[in-house]
């Protein structure tokens, strides 16, 4: 397959604020001379520091601007902001030890009770992918187990310090929407959330075990071997976990566009296959071109037409950059969360499934909340004023209007790949 | 006292990371306490890690560092010994 460089759209790049342009540039662990070159010129500008960190610490990206700025500018950048970084760094490069100690500490107890386990973000992607440790920020553990081996992981974990504070009710609820248990480690706090999917049932991307499981490859941590996702299975999830959480943060981009330059010869035919078979090729396509616009990542020639060939993957790439750029400036977000979920599943059937288990299910539990039903807005105001004694006719306007508006548009969504739509 | 035909090894509760090969930040589980070492520091835990007895590090001190053989020992000696004072290493059987 060739590799197919694509730069960004002319213009996209000088809507940015300087202090956005900066971050997207060292949201990478290596950068290229004109990705070096367009940093040194950004850092001319008189930056807002305060946000440039603050919006590096929200997005994930502190370890890689530390990185950049204390090799190619740190006679530029005043002292104190260093100083401060540098805090920041040895913070996260502190808390990165103690998860990797206690990650290790756990794969060691799960292999001795005969437990196989995967982890993966965390530590693991850290390395494996960013080459350090120290490079990425994380905050809990994560690690893949058979769902069958859950009641025992749970009874040993919990009689090794761990808490999982859930009733019995919720657990089993939990069980059997959810996919993962969350559970404390009491005595630092860690949070370890043990994975037996990677989303929820009513929007699945169920990816084959078989898959997941084979070719396991080995990282070092701090001198320790241990096995994670093959580099293409790590795709697969990197790009689902990304929309799940609606590609929010930039370090779920610079994840899957490190791992894409870490391992250019990837075997695409399988990570293909298993997206098919998973009803995750326009999910695993939303990564790639995401990863493609904002962070430079090279694709193969056939993933760059199969991008151009699906104008929902063009146009939720504009939304999603749109959305981080947003939020990397401060600025909240419009992105709807039904219509992105809807938008990005290319099966009927899991698109009628998110419909009716996850937006219809949230509209009921909105219904039996009703101080939120009935609480009227500023969108609930009728076109004509009313006298005080008929003010609770906005009341009543807002549970119709909520169904007609949204209702209508996510039924749309739902229907536009219908034959005859 | 410590001498360099004396064989140690990091501690299986200490985790650790370099930064830019010039520092090394360890961390003891245990005593939840973390500690950094400089670049020569860096040398010796390296190879300590990679098992090399006292003597072989110190040699290495002395080529990498174009030091005299008797202010290579002493560094290590000295290091070692505060290693082994933190519990950051743990003494074991020479060959």
């Amino acid at each position: 397959m060739r590799h197919v460089p694509i730069r960004p759209a002319p213009g996209a790049a000088t809507r940015l604020q300087p202090e956005v342009a900066l971050l997207l540039c060292c949201a990478r662990t290596g950068l290229d001379a004109v990705t070096a070159e367009r940093f040194h010129v950004l850092l001319q500008h008189d930056l807002d520091w305060s946000h440039v960190l603050s919006a590096a610490l929200q997005h994930g990206v502190m370890p890689l601007l530390y990185r950049h700025l204390q090799t190619l500018g740190p006679e530029v950048i005043p002292a104190a902001v260093l100083t401060q970084l540098r805090a920041h760094f040895y913070a996260n490069v502190g808390s990165t030890l103690v998860l990797t100690g206690e990650l290790l500490r756990l794969l060691q107890l799960l292999e001795t009770h005969g437990i196989p386990a995967r982890p993966f973000k965390g530590p693991t992607l850290a390395v494996s992918v960013y080459g350090h440790l120290a490079l990425r920020q994380f905050n809990d553990l994560d690690i893949l187990v058979h769902k069958a081996d859950l009641p025992r992981l749970t009874a040993l974990l919990i009689t090794h310090g761990y808490q999982l504070p859930l009733t019995r009710a919720k657990a089993a609820a939990l069980w059997k929407h959810h996919y993962h248990y969350a559970f404390v480690w009491e005595e630092s706090r860690v949070l370890v959330e043990m994975h037996w999917a990677f989303t929820r049932r009513y929007w699945p991307v169920p990816l084959d075990p078989a898959f997941l499981w084979a070719c396991p490859a080995p990282v070092s941590l701090t001198g320790t071997i241990v096995r994670t996702f093959s580099p293409e299975a790590l795709l697969l999830i990197l790009c689902v976990h990304g929309a799940k959480e609606r590609w929010t943060l930039l370090k779920w981009v610079c994840d899957v566009a490190e791992l894409l330059r870490r391992h250019p010869t990837l075997a695409w035919e399988a990570v293909m296959e298993h997206a098919r078979a998973s009803g995750g090729v326009r999910i695993l396509l939303l990564g790639l071109s995401v990863a493609q616009h904002l962070l430079g990542a090279v694709l193969p020639q056939e993933m760059v037409h199969r991008i151009q060939a699906d104008p929902v993957v063009q146009a939720l790439t504009v939304q999603v950059r749109a959305q981080l750029c947003a939020s990397l400036h401060g600025l909240p977000g419009t992105m709807d969360r039904h219509t992105f979920y809807l938008r990005t599943r290319e099966r009927v059937q899991d698109r009628l499934r998110y419909f009716l288990f996850g937006y219809l299910r949230e509209c009921s539990l909105l219904l039996l909340s009703s101080a939120h039903l009935l609480t009227p807005t500023a969108q609930d105001q009728p076109l004509l004023p009313l006298p005080p004694r008929w003010a609770f006719v906005s009341s009543l306007l807002r549970p119709v209007r909520l169904v007609v508006v949204h209702g209508w548009r996510l039924v749309t969504a739902l229907l536009k790949h219908l034959p005859g739509w | 006292m410590m001498t360099l035909a004396q064989r140690v090894q990091p501690h299986p509760q200490v985790v650790d990371t370099v930064l830019d090969g010039e520092e090394t930040v360890l961390l003891h589980l245990e005593s939840k306490t973390y500690y950094s070492l400089n670049v020569t520091g860096t040398r010796i835990w390296q190879g300590l890690k990679a098992d090399r007895s006292l003597q072989e590090i110190s040699h290495q001190l002395q080529a990498g560092f174009a030091v005299q053989g008797a202010h290579a020992d002493r560094s290590v000696l000295t290091l070692v010994q505060e290693l082994l004072q933190h519990q950051l290493v743990h003494q074991v059987d020479a060959d």
